[in-house]
């Protein structure tokens, strides 16, 4: 029977096994980072709910092929960003651009953020609050960018780890990360 | 004191203590999910169940990708080793004499006295040649015939040197103009490196102008839709004014995409900073009008002229000003803007 002290691979073998209260535990372990790490990437509730439901379906699904080789944390994000990447594409096909074409330094962009119906209430209500900005802050950096910070704050990944689920290299994913953080000291200390 | 890891793992603490005000996902949401992992493990229980798994894609965290990844390179690597022959082979296979006849006109000179169109260039000559082995009588359609040549001889006069090259591998033959169907021309037109091996010089008929090379390219891709090897030609017509890089459209997408980590990746490759676009744009301007000051810094640490205009004659420092991007416009000066 599986309790939540086994470990996320022991769990999805267990639930491999056929053992449905594995997944649940899994699930709940990791439902609201996933969420968050959808939400602030693609900023529309309703495909981030779209993306959430395909990614754990695909958890469900491939669990009789899953093979412990590497932490269930960087194969669940794997999955997540290339179902993203996928969603990207598919809106990038229909709208060219979703952010100002001004770019990031764009004064009234955080503004506009705070006003958008996709950002969460909660950042919303609380606009004049550090922690807002800096939600809205992430939400302006770049696609990659935010990606990586987004993979190291939310689901506290190495940055080998970020590498393997962007599939880039080590330092690449270390510049990335890096460039993230620069922009989000700039942002914040351009709306303080 | 604290150091650049501290401030990292501040500012994601910081991150982590807003993120968790964020609502978890509705609990319809939740149950669909679980109903579905329900579903699978009744289907292992019940046995014969890895049936109904989705076996079309591996999971992620198996290797079959890299097998794929590897047929795919194989697959490119041999289509390169047959495709580069093909345009090596154009290249430098020298050209047979060829008898002057009335259905080897083309092999008349660019410089052959009596064609107004001297600039003939080789590319165009070969379309003519190719054209002239065509059944063809109608003179209207040479008309046709010296649209796409001029998109391969931008200077009609004087006699481009360049364009004389041919010379030397094909004797002087009386100028002659070449009719040929005006389809069979333009798709003639297209493949200019194909079309040296036809060795042959060309002609214009005496009453036709030589368009732009720029209307003559755009003619030949819309016609023949093969814009790459119009643009094969494009670089002999009329050289940019503007360094080239040898990866303009990446650095300059880059800068578009505000991707500094990109714009460095590219530039420590060896991609040319101040390549432009096709409207005369850098990088460094690019990013300067997206207000990217990371991309800016990352272009200045590579050398970028920070003076360098676009055409309209807007500096970068102009457009930072006139953005009211005063950190851009600081750092900018600094780097000796103007």
């Amino acid at each position: 029977m599986s309790d939540a002290t086994q470990s996320d691979e022991a769990l999805m073998q267990s639930f491999a096994r056929g053992d449905a209260a594995a997944f649940e535990v899994l699930y709940g372990r990791h439902e609201s980072r996933v969420w968050r790490y959808l939400c602030r990437n693609v900023r529309d509730p309703e495909t981030a709910r779209e993306l959430m439901q395909d990614v754990w379906f695909a958890v469900a699904r491939s669990a009789a092929r899953y093979r412990p080789t590497a932490r269930f944390t960087t194969w669940l994000y794997t999955l997540a960003h290339h179902r993203m990447v996928d969603a990207f594409r598919a809106r990038r096909a229909h709208v060219s651009l979703d952010q100002s074409p001004d770019g990031d330094e764009d004064p009234g962009l955080l503004g506009q953020l705070a006003a958008d119906p996709a950002t969460e209430p909660a950042v919303r209500a609380e606009s004049a609050d550090d922690g807002a900005r800096l939600l809205r802050a992430v939400a302006c950096l770049p696609e990659e960018q935010r990606t990586a910070f987004l993979l190291k704050a939310e689901a506290e990944l190495s940055v080998e780890e970020i590498a393997t689920v962007t599939g880039t290299t080590f330092e690449t994913a270390k510049s990335r990360l890096r460039y993230a953080r620069t922009k989000l000291r700039e942002l914040l200390a351009e709306t303080a | 004191m604290t150091t650049g890891h501290d401030d990292d793992d501040d500012l994601e603490r910081r991150y982590r203590a807003a993120s968790e005000a964020t609502p978890r996902p509705d609990p319809a949401l939740r149950a669909a999910i679980l109903a579905e992992a329900e579903r699978v493990a009744r289907a292992v229980r019940e046995g014969g169940a890895a049936a109904r798994f989705d076996t079309r894609t591996p999971a992620a965290n198996e290797r079959r990708w890299s097998l794929t990844l590897a047929g795919t390179l194989v697959a490119a690597v041999i289509a390169g080793l047959i495709v580069t022959p093909i345009y090596r082979e154009a290249e430098m296979r020298p050209e047979p004499p060829a008898a002057p006849s009335a259905t080897t006109a083309a092999n008349e000179p660019a410089t052959s006295p009596g064609v107004p169109g001297p600039s003939a260039a080789p590319i165009e000559s070969a379309k003519v040649a190719r054209d002239a082995s065509a059944p063809s009588s109608a003179s209207g359609a040479s008309r046709v015939a010296t649209a796409p040549a001029a998109a391969l001889a931008p200077a009609p006069e004087p006699p481009a040197p360049e364009a004389r090259a041919p010379e030397a591998l094909t004797p002087p033959a009386p100028a002659l103009t070449v009719p040929a169907p005006p389809a069979q021309l333009a798709e003639s037109a297209a493949p200019a490196r194909g079309a040296l091996r036809e060795n042959a010089a060309g002609s214009f008929p005496a009453e036709q102008p030589a368009p732009s090379a720029k209307a003559a390219a755009a003619d030949a891709t819309a016609v023949t839709g093969a814009p790459a090897r119009a643009r094969l030609a494009a670089p002999a017509a009329r050289p940019s004014p503007f360094p080239q890089s040898s990866e303009p459209s990446a650095l300059l997408a880059a800068a578009a995409a505000g991707d500094a980590a990109r714009i460095e990746r590219l530039l420590a490759a060896g991609a040319a900073v101040d390549a432009v676009d096709v409207d005369g744009r850098t990088a460094m301007l690019v990013a300067v009008e997206r207000g990217d000051l990371a991309s800016v810094r990352v272009l200045l640490a590579h050398g970028a002229d920070p003076n360098r205009a676009a055409p309209d004659g807007r500096t970068p420092l102009a457009v930072a000003r006139a953005a009211g991007r005063s950190a851009i416009a600081a750092v900018l000066v600094q780097a000796g803007a103007r």
